[in-house]
């Protein structure tokens, strides 16, 4: 009897055990079929990739005369004055797969002139036919994009041309409450990738064309007064069965069918014209390359750049500021993003986004957007905004930067840096062409996006004053102007950093300066900004710890939190490098050290990390 | 008699799995559990301060890396600091760190995946440093804190002065 329960205790003990093994074992596997699941999820919708015309002709089992194209030959004895000639940039183009549709863009330019527009041969592929088209984009947005379908590849008939393709009519509505609804019409051509319309959800390199159509048109149930919309008092005179004149004072009419009719947006200045008008262009590389005037190795990388989409970026964001007086900034922007792209393809930045702020300090690459919304550019720009409250950082970084033309500050948020540090200021300075002098400056704040995980707001804080300063010491050194500082008046004050960047350690110039005369400064700044970052309750926490080594007698009793300690010990914060810091603070393991790493701790790790 | 015999096996098939899950963990740098010898001494420290009464001290654990491989740099030192609490809101609504107790085979049956000194020393302070980045949870083993039958395992954070 005991020798049968002490099988049947085995046989349990088996069973749990294998159960458990291969319990573990399945569901390790299903992450793994979940996770190959969203990625099919993610990318069935189309793919981008690079392709090359004889590809495509061999495809479609065409040769290059049955599709139209000429040999150099072919094309010089046959040129008339009055034909256009165009030629492919590269034998490489982009195919954009969707569903059954595959769309192949190349390149092109005309080889007899050169004009205010960029050309690409378009070829759409769909069940065994392929069109073809020539889009013809105006660079300066004067007209609208021009395109021709290329006859079909029947030998003796393939410069055949049919101009246009009718734009697709798209309405725009916005509900209105009470059952009403605004509605604009457009006419739209879909981008030749993928047809699509939305310009916001469209991914294709070539974007669509929006123009506007009619509008806005409002609609209301039948049973509801829609002049109410506008103006409270009913309208004796209307007639609701015929089109008629109203009061309204957007000189809007009701037709026959319900709806009311208005002026368009040029005639009516109150009326929104939404969304806007996306023009598409692609830029030749050689073209962003001249524009930019790149080095070798720049001009390189674009041209085997394989991510059109870049590329497509470059040349787009190029053009929206080429005939605008912030060109030049443009350029800047658009040479750092090719260079921070060199170094690491996967580099996020949205050129176009850098642009739309007006300002002279330039918080658009950390603002969150409603279709890129962004829970750490939420807290940058809330941390950003409060330290805009102290009054001695207004009066050194917001009006320094605020005011003047020539000097700019933007801000952005970076996946890392290289140097693992917290954030880096990046000094770009225009130079007179004929003097060398210094005459503008353009800084550019990277916060490195991996090191704000635990780390308090207010610590946050203390890295943006660290890297404003950063700004405007260069702007000091080379006397473009701004705010003068209390102790030294401007000339000094260049001279004197000066000095200290030519004596001082590679990248510590600035930080001896900030030790020697700063400290305060920022200490002055975090003091002011405080109750905004620190929660009451956690001030009480803090001044209630009593594990600092006094100072003044280091083998004495712990002393207390102190305030005045925490500002200076905290400004000193990203300052450890300096000579200065090394030679006051060090070694690691004096009074003033130790004191400098516990009130960093508490600084940098126990107040809220929220911003609100 | 064989039945003991298979239980057996499946249990040390069990254990195998299990041990092979951790590697995999740490190879993923997802937790890593660091031991330190809690004394000072050439290249290894331990800075202890208490913040207020109610509180476990504040720990600062340091290591010296130095490998001969490495590039010459000023910077040999990790640290991880333990502290009672994470921050005053964890303090306020009173939700300690992990800080635990288990039994000491703990140290036995993962010697392998317990990073010491030495294992630091073979790595480099690069890659150690990487490490540390990397991990989403590290768990240290001081050991003046065990006991004959226990140590305590309690949850560290990697702590360095980055620059701006």
């Amino acid at each position: 009897m005991k020798r049968l329960k002490f099988r049947q205790y085995i046989r349990t003990c088996i069973l749990l055990f294998a159960l458990s093994t291969v319990l573990w074992n399945c569901q390790k596997e299903d992450e793994h079929v979940h996770d190959a699941d969203q990625e099919v999820a993610v990318n069935k919708n189309s793919t981008l990739t690079k392709v090359s015309f004889d590809d495509v002709l061999n495809r479609n089992s065409i040769s290059s005369k049955e599709f139209g194209i000429k040999s150099k030959n072919e094309a010089l004895s046959k040129k008339t004055s009055d034909t256009r000639s165009l030629q492919l940039v590269s034998n490489m183009g982009v195919q954009k797969h969707y569903k059954d549709y595959n769309i192949y863009v190349f390149l092109m330019e005309r080889t007899d002139t050169r004009d205010n527009y960029s050309y690409n041969l378009v070829v759409e592929e769909f069940q065994g036919t392929i069109k073809k088209f020539i889009y013809k984009y105006p660079l300066d947005r004067s007209e609208d994009i021009e395109f021709t379908e290329l006859g079909n590849h029947v030998p003796g008939n393939s410069d055949k041309s049919i101009s246009g393709k009718p734009p697709v009519q798209v309405y725009v509505d916005t509900p209105l409450g009470g059952g009403c609804t605004k509605r604009y019409v457009y006419n739209v051509t879909p981008c030749p990738c993928v047809q699509h319309i939305d310009p916001n959800v469209c991914t294709c390199f070539v974007r669509p064309n929006w123009v506007y159509s009619g509008g806005p048109y409002i609609s209301c149930p039948a049973n509801y007064d829609y002049l109410l919309l506008n103006n409270p008092a009913p309208n004796p005179d209307l007639d609701l069965d015929t089109s008629v004149s109203t009061s309204d004072e957007f000189g809007c009419i009701r037709n026959s069918e319900g709806y009311t009719e208005c002026p368009a947006p040029e005639e009516n200045p109150n009326a929104q014209t939404e969304p806007g008008n996306p023009l598409p262009v692609i830029e030749n590389p050689n073209v962003i390359a001249e524009a930019l005037d790149l080095t070798n190795e720049q001009r390189l990388w674009l041209d085997q750049l394989e991510n059109m989409n870049k590329k497509w970026e470059i040349g787009e964001f190029l053009l929206d500021y080429k005939y605008t007086v912030q060109y030049d900034n443009a350029q800047i922007l658009a040479r750092i993003a090719i260079g921070d792209w060199m170094i690491d393809p996967n580099y996020k930045i949205d050129l176009n986004e850098s642009f739309l702020s007006p300002y002279k300090i330039d918080l658009s690459l950390i603002t969150p957007t409603p279709w890129s919304p962004d829970a750490d550019k939420t807290k940058i720009v809330c941390i950003y905004n409060k330290i805009t409250k102290s009054p001695k950082f207004k009066s050194l970084f917001l009006d320094t930067f605020g005011d003047s033309e020539n000097l700019n500050v933007r801000f952005r948020l970076v996946d890392n840096l290289a140097s693992g540090a917290n954030a880096e200021t990046e000094a770009n300075l225009q130079r007179h062409p004929v003097t060398q002098e210094v005459i503008g400056y353009t800084g550019l704040i990277s916060i490195n996006r991996a090191n704000l995980v635990g780390r308090s707001a207010y610590s946050i804080a203390r890295t943006i004053i660290h890297e404003s300063l950063h700004a405007y010491l260069t702007v000091k050194q080379y006397k473009c102007g701004g705010t003068s500082l209390d102790i030294l008046n401007d000339t000094e004050f260049g001279e004197l950093i000066n000095l200290y960047h030519s004596t001082a350690c590679a990248l510590q110039g600035d930080h001896e300066f900030m030790y020697d005369f700063l400290v305060p400064t920022i200490s002055e700044i975090l003091k002011e900004i405080r109750d905004d970052f620190v929660p009451a309750n956690h001030q009480v926490s803090a001044e209630s710890y009593t594990h600092f080594i006094d100072e003044t007698n280091p083998s004495g009793s712990t002393v207390a939190w102190n305030w005045n300690d925490f500002y200076k010990y905290f400004s000193q914060m990203g300052l450890h490098k300096s000579d200065a810091f090394q030679f006051e603070v060090f070694p690691e393991t004096s009074p003033k050290y130790q004191n400098f790493l516990k009130y960093n701790t508490v600084g940098n790790n126990d107040f809220s990390k929220d911003c609100n | 008699m064989k039945y003991v015999i298979i239980c057996l096996v499946f249990f040390s098939v069990n254990l195998h799995l299990h041990s092979q899950n951790i590697e995999e963990t740490h190879r993923n740098n997802e937790v890593l559990f660091l031991l330190h010898s809690g004394k000072n001494g050439n290249y290894h420290s331990k800075w202890i301060s208490k913040r207020s009464k109610g509180m476990r001290a504040t720990i600062r654990y340091n290591y010296y890396v130095v490998n001969k491989n490495d590039t010459l740099s000023n910077d040999v030192r990790i640290t991880l600091r333990y502290s009672h609490y994470d921050d005053f809101d964890s303090q306020n609504s009173d939700r300690p760190v992990p800080y635990f107790k288990v039994n000491k085979s703990f140290l036995k049956r993962n010697k392998d995946i317990i990073i010491t000194l030495d294992t630091m020393e073979k790595m480099g302070y690069s890659k150690t440093k990487e490490l540390m980045q990397e991990a989403k949870t590290i768990y240290l083993i001081d050991a003046t804190e065990n006991t004959k039958k226990e140590i305590t395992i309690k949850q560290v954070r990697y702590s360095f002065l980055s620059i701006e």
